[in-house]
Protein backbone atom coordinates (compact mmCIF):
# COMPACT_ATOMS: atom_id res chain seq x y z
CA UNK A 1 0.00 0.00 0.00
CA UNK A 2 2.67 2.27 0.77
CA UNK A 3 4.21 1.72 -2.51
CA UNK A 4 1.43 2.57 -3.94
CA UNK A 5 0.94 5.98 -2.17
CA UNK A 6 4.01 7.36 -2.68
CA UNK A 7 3.95 6.14 -6.88
CA UNK A 8 0.90 7.79 -6.87
CA UNK A 9 2.45 11.04 -5.49
CA UNK A 10 5.18 10.65 -7.92
CA UNK A 11 3.15 10.11 -10.88
CA UNK A 12 0.89 13.36 -9.75
CA UNK A 13 3.42 15.36 -9.24
CA UNK A 14 4.88 14.55 -12.73
CA UNK A 15 1.90 15.15 -14.55
CA UNK A 16 0.10 17.88 -12.37
CA UNK A 17 2.38 20.40 -14.20
CA UNK A 18 1.80 19.09 -17.78
CA UNK A 19 -1.93 19.25 -17.13
CA UNK A 20 -1.93 23.03 -15.84
CA UNK A 21 0.18 23.83 -19.10
CA UNK A 22 -2.64 22.17 -21.29
CA UNK A 23 -5.13 24.20 -19.26
CA UNK A 24 -3.32 27.39 -20.09
CA UNK A 25 -2.62 26.06 -23.58
CA UNK A 26 -6.45 25.69 -24.21
CA UNK A 27 -7.35 28.68 -22.37
CA UNK A 28 -4.73 31.11 -24.97
CA UNK A 29 -6.16 28.79 -27.78
CA UNK A 30 -9.62 29.71 -27.08
CA UNK A 31 -9.15 33.37 -26.21
CA UNK A 32 -7.21 34.01 -30.22
CA UNK A 33 -10.24 32.31 -31.91
CA UNK A 34 -12.16 34.76 -30.09
CA UNK A 35 -14.29 31.90 -27.90
CA UNK A 36 -14.52 30.94 -24.30
CA UNK A 37 -13.08 27.59 -23.45
CA UNK A 38 -15.82 24.67 -23.20
CA UNK A 39 -16.38 23.62 -20.04
CA UNK A 40 -16.97 19.82 -22.19
CA UNK A 41 -12.90 20.78 -23.10
CA UNK A 42 -11.44 21.45 -19.55
CA UNK A 43 -13.80 18.12 -18.73
CA UNK A 44 -11.97 15.91 -21.11
CA UNK A 45 -8.66 17.32 -20.21
CA UNK A 46 -9.16 16.73 -16.48
CA UNK A 47 -10.62 12.62 -17.47
CA UNK A 48 -7.17 12.02 -19.68
CA UNK A 49 -5.02 13.88 -16.96
CA UNK A 50 -6.71 11.57 -14.34
CA UNK A 51 -5.93 8.63 -16.77
CA UNK A 52 -2.17 9.18 -17.24
CA UNK A 53 -2.25 9.23 -13.39
CA UNK A 54 -3.69 6.00 -13.07
CA UNK A 55 -1.99 4.57 -15.30
CA UNK A 56 1.79 6.19 -14.26
CA UNK A 57 1.20 4.93 -11.13
CA UNK A 58 0.90 1.52 -11.98
CA UNK A 59 3.45 1.26 -13.58
CA UNK A 60 5.55 2.83 -11.11
CA UNK A 61 4.27 0.51 -8.67
CA UNK A 62 5.52 -1.91 -10.35
CA UNK A 63 9.06 -0.51 -9.91
CA UNK A 64 9.16 -3.23 -6.56
CA UNK A 65 8.79 -6.60 -8.57
CA UNK A 66 12.00 -8.13 -9.55
CA UNK A 67 10.65 -9.54 -12.99
CA UNK A 68 9.66 -6.44 -14.16
CA UNK A 69 12.72 -4.17 -12.80
CA UNK A 70 15.39 -7.24 -15.02
CA UNK A 71 13.05 -5.45 -18.14
CA UNK A 72 15.19 -3.28 -20.32
CA UNK A 73 14.21 0.79 -20.19
CA UNK A 74 12.64 1.09 -23.77
CA UNK A 75 10.42 -2.36 -23.10
CA UNK A 76 9.12 -0.76 -19.93
CA UNK A 77 8.52 2.05 -22.44
CA UNK A 78 6.68 0.24 -24.97
CA UNK A 79 4.92 -2.11 -22.44
CA UNK A 80 3.68 1.15 -21.34
CA UNK A 81 2.89 2.80 -24.86
CA UNK A 82 -0.70 1.31 -25.68
CA UNK A 83 -2.40 2.49 -22.36
CA UNK A 84 -1.33 5.78 -22.76
CA UNK A 85 -1.58 5.82 -26.38
CA UNK A 86 -5.78 4.88 -25.98
CA UNK A 87 -6.02 7.66 -23.51
CA UNK A 88 -4.21 10.16 -25.35
CA UNK A 89 -6.00 9.16 -28.71
CA UNK A 90 -9.59 9.24 -27.07
CA UNK A 91 -8.85 12.18 -25.50
CA UNK A 92 -7.64 14.18 -29.04
CA UNK A 93 -10.47 12.60 -30.64
CA UNK A 94 -12.90 14.27 -28.52
CA UNK A 95 -11.50 17.27 -27.78
CA UNK A 96 -11.16 17.83 -31.49
CA UNK A 97 -14.66 16.76 -31.74
CA UNK A 98 -13.77 14.59 -35.24
CA UNK A 99 -16.35 13.12 -36.50
CA UNK A 100 -15.78 13.42 -40.33
CA UNK A 101 -13.41 10.06 -41.82
CA UNK A 102 -13.29 8.60 -38.21
CA UNK A 103 -11.19 6.41 -39.14
CA UNK A 104 -8.44 8.07 -40.94
CA UNK A 105 -8.10 10.58 -38.62
CA UNK A 106 -8.28 8.09 -35.90
CA UNK A 107 -5.49 6.19 -37.65
CA UNK A 108 -3.44 9.26 -38.27
CA UNK A 109 -3.49 9.76 -34.65
CA UNK A 110 -3.03 6.83 -33.73
CA UNK A 111 0.46 6.58 -35.76
CA UNK A 112 1.34 10.46 -35.17
CA UNK A 113 1.48 9.66 -31.47
CA UNK A 114 2.97 6.26 -32.03
CA UNK A 115 6.22 7.99 -33.81
CA UNK A 116 5.75 10.89 -31.61
CA UNK A 117 5.83 8.49 -27.94
CA UNK A 118 8.84 5.93 -30.02
CA UNK A 119 11.03 9.29 -31.00
CA UNK A 120 10.64 10.54 -27.79
CA UNK A 121 11.47 7.74 -25.84
CA UNK A 122 14.66 6.75 -28.14
CA UNK A 123 15.73 10.70 -27.61
CA UNK A 124 15.58 9.99 -23.97
CA UNK A 125 16.97 6.83 -23.36
CA UNK A 126 19.95 7.67 -25.98
CA UNK A 127 21.00 10.70 -24.04
CA UNK A 128 20.46 8.60 -20.55
CA UNK A 129 22.71 6.32 -21.97
CA UNK A 130 25.51 8.77 -23.09
CA UNK A 131 25.65 9.70 -19.00
CA UNK A 132 25.79 5.89 -18.19
CA UNK A 133 28.25 4.80 -20.58
CA UNK A 134 30.54 7.43 -18.64
CA UNK A 135 29.53 6.02 -15.83
CA UNK A 136 30.27 2.39 -16.74
CA UNK A 137 33.89 4.09 -18.19
CA UNK A 138 34.77 5.84 -14.49
CA UNK A 139 33.20 2.30 -12.73
CA UNK A 140 36.03 0.63 -15.00
CA UNK A 141 38.81 2.29 -14.34
CA UNK A 142 37.83 2.78 -10.70
CA UNK A 143 37.78 -0.66 -10.31
CA UNK A 144 40.95 -1.30 -11.57
CA UNK A 145 42.46 1.45 -9.42
CA UNK A 146 41.23 -1.22 -6.20
CA UNK A 147 42.43 -3.84 -7.89
CA UNK A 148 45.90 -2.34 -7.54
CA UNK A 149 45.42 -1.19 -4.65
CA UNK A 150 44.38 -4.71 -3.44
CA UNK A 151 48.09 -5.88 -5.01
CA UNK B 1 57.28 -17.58 10.49
CA UNK B 2 58.55 -15.32 13.39
CA UNK B 3 56.10 -12.66 14.88
CA UNK B 4 56.38 -9.19 16.35
CA UNK B 5 54.43 -6.79 17.79
CA UNK B 6 55.75 -3.37 18.47
CA UNK B 7 53.65 -1.03 20.39
CA UNK B 8 54.22 2.66 19.53
CA UNK B 9 52.70 5.44 21.28
CA UNK B 10 53.17 7.84 18.09
CA UNK B 11 51.70 5.40 15.36
CA UNK B 12 47.90 6.71 14.64
CA UNK B 13 46.53 3.50 13.38
CA UNK B 14 47.89 0.10 13.44
CA UNK B 15 50.27 -0.97 11.12
CA UNK B 16 51.47 -4.72 9.61
CA UNK B 17 54.39 -5.01 7.69
CA UNK B 18 55.14 -8.41 6.33
CA UNK B 19 58.83 -9.11 5.63
CA UNK B 20 59.51 -12.08 3.43
CA UNK B 21 62.22 -13.45 1.38
CA UNK B 22 59.63 -14.02 -1.55
CA UNK B 23 55.85 -13.57 -1.81
CA UNK B 24 54.24 -17.39 -1.84
CA UNK B 25 51.05 -18.68 -1.15
CA UNK B 26 51.97 -18.17 2.24
CA UNK B 27 51.78 -14.76 2.46
CA UNK B 28 48.95 -14.16 0.80
CA UNK B 29 46.98 -16.15 2.68
CA UNK B 30 48.64 -13.93 5.54
CA UNK B 31 47.64 -10.73 4.02
CA UNK B 32 43.85 -12.22 3.33
CA UNK B 33 43.62 -13.48 6.56
CA UNK B 34 45.03 -9.87 7.81
CA UNK B 35 42.50 -8.12 5.66
CA UNK B 36 39.60 -10.32 6.61
CA UNK B 37 39.89 -9.99 10.01
CA UNK B 38 40.23 -5.83 9.57
CA UNK B 39 36.70 -5.80 7.79
CA UNK B 40 34.75 -8.49 9.15
CA UNK B 41 31.00 -7.89 9.46
CA UNK B 42 28.77 -10.12 12.12
CA UNK B 43 25.63 -11.41 10.62
CA UNK B 44 22.97 -13.85 11.30
CA UNK B 45 22.34 -16.67 9.02
CA UNK B 46 17.97 -17.65 8.57
CA UNK B 47 18.92 -20.82 11.24
CA UNK B 48 19.64 -18.13 13.50
CA UNK B 49 23.72 -19.17 13.51
CA UNK B 50 25.75 -16.07 14.04
CA UNK B 51 29.04 -15.75 12.09
CA UNK B 52 31.63 -13.08 10.50
CA UNK B 53 31.95 -12.62 7.45
CA UNK B 54 34.51 -10.40 5.08
CA UNK B 55 32.96 -7.14 3.99
CA UNK B 56 34.30 -7.11 0.50
CA UNK B 57 31.86 -10.52 0.36
CA UNK B 58 29.08 -8.40 0.26
CA UNK B 59 27.01 -7.53 -2.32
CA UNK B 60 24.86 -4.40 -0.80
CA UNK B 61 23.06 -4.32 2.40
CA UNK B 62 19.61 -3.54 2.40
CA UNK B 63 16.87 -2.19 4.85
CA UNK B 64 13.38 -4.33 4.64
CA UNK B 65 10.86 -3.10 7.75
CA UNK B 66 13.27 -2.04 9.87
CA UNK B 67 15.85 -4.39 9.43
CA UNK B 68 19.31 -4.49 8.00
CA UNK B 69 20.39 -7.24 5.48
CA UNK B 70 23.81 -8.04 4.07
CA UNK B 71 23.42 -10.21 0.47
CA UNK B 72 25.96 -12.45 0.09
CA UNK B 73 26.77 -14.52 -3.41
CA UNK B 74 24.18 -16.69 -2.16
CA UNK B 75 23.20 -16.22 1.18
CA UNK B 76 21.30 -13.26 3.42
CA UNK B 77 22.66 -12.10 6.92
CA UNK B 78 20.55 -10.26 9.00
CA UNK B 79 22.68 -7.84 10.75
CA UNK B 80 22.49 -5.76 13.86
CA UNK B 81 23.69 -2.25 12.91
CA UNK B 82 21.34 0.44 10.99
CA UNK B 83 22.50 1.50 7.48
CA UNK B 84 23.62 4.91 8.39
CA UNK B 85 25.93 2.82 10.83
CA UNK B 86 27.04 0.60 7.95
CA UNK B 87 27.22 4.02 4.91
CA UNK B 88 29.76 5.50 7.69
CA UNK B 89 31.82 2.17 8.42
CA UNK B 90 32.29 0.62 5.13
CA UNK B 91 32.42 4.06 2.74
CA UNK B 92 36.29 3.68 3.04
CA UNK B 93 35.81 0.25 1.34
CA UNK B 94 33.32 1.27 -1.12
CA UNK B 95 30.26 0.89 -0.12
CA UNK B 96 28.05 3.97 -0.91
CA UNK B 97 24.64 4.51 -0.66
CA UNK B 98 21.89 4.29 -3.90
CA UNK B 99 18.75 4.69 -2.15
CA UNK B 100 16.96 5.16 1.18
CA UNK B 101 16.98 1.71 1.81
CA UNK B 102 20.12 0.22 0.06
CA UNK B 103 24.07 0.31 -0.01
CA UNK B 104 26.30 -1.30 -2.60
CA UNK B 105 29.31 -2.80 -2.70
CA UNK B 106 31.18 -0.61 -5.59
CA UNK B 107 33.31 -3.76 -6.06
CA UNK B 108 30.66 -6.08 -7.12
CA UNK B 109 28.98 -3.50 -9.49
CA UNK B 110 29.48 -4.99 -13.11
CA UNK B 111 27.40 -2.90 -15.08
CA UNK B 112 25.45 0.36 -15.21
CA UNK B 113 22.71 1.16 -17.36
CA UNK B 114 19.96 3.90 -17.71
CA UNK B 115 16.55 3.22 -15.76
CA UNK B 116 13.21 5.63 -16.28
CA UNK B 117 12.89 8.81 -14.64
CA UNK B 118 16.55 9.68 -14.48
CA UNK B 119 17.56 6.56 -11.98
CA UNK B 120 19.65 4.25 -13.16
CA UNK B 121 20.25 0.82 -12.60
CA UNK B 122 23.48 -1.41 -11.34
CA UNK B 123 23.84 -5.01 -12.76
CA UNK B 124 25.75 -6.80 -10.07
CA UNK B 125 28.08 -9.96 -10.34
CA UNK B 126 25.48 -12.33 -9.18
CA UNK B 127 23.35 -11.11 -12.20
CA UNK B 128 21.14 -8.94 -9.77
CA UNK B 129 20.30 -5.78 -9.99
CA UNK B 130 19.86 -2.84 -8.39
CA UNK B 131 17.98 0.67 -8.81
CA UNK B 132 19.85 3.61 -8.23
CA UNK B 133 17.17 6.16 -6.87
CA UNK B 134 17.70 9.51 -9.00
CA UNK B 135 18.61 11.58 -5.66
CA UNK B 136 21.40 9.28 -4.86
CA UNK B 137 23.00 9.28 -8.56
CA UNK B 138 25.07 12.24 -7.85
CA UNK B 139 26.48 10.23 -4.79
CA UNK B 140 27.44 7.38 -7.15
CA UNK B 141 29.16 9.78 -9.70
CA UNK B 142 31.31 11.14 -6.67
CA UNK B 143 32.05 7.45 -5.29
CA UNK B 144 33.06 6.87 -9.14
CA UNK B 145 35.35 9.96 -9.15
CA UNK B 146 32.65 11.77 -11.38
CA UNK B 147 32.02 14.87 -10.00
CA UNK B 148 31.31 16.69 -6.86
CA UNK B 149 27.91 15.62 -5.60
CA UNK B 150 25.21 18.95 -5.13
Amino acid sequence: MDRIISSFRKAASRIVWAYSVCVVILALGSYAIGGNVAPKNIFILTWMYLCFIVINTVILSLDGIKSWERLPYLIKRLVAMPFLMGVAVAGIMNLGEIKNNYRTNLAITVVFFGVIYIIASTVAYVFEKKQTDKMNDALMAFQKEIAKEDE
Amino acid sequence: MKLFVKEKCDVKETEVEIRCRIRDREVDDLITGIKNAANTILGEKENGDTCQVPVVRILYFEAVEGRVFAYLDNEVLKIKNTLYEVEDSYKSNHFVRISKSAVVNLRTVTNIRPEEGRRVRLELKNREHLIVSKNYVGCLKKALGMKEAR
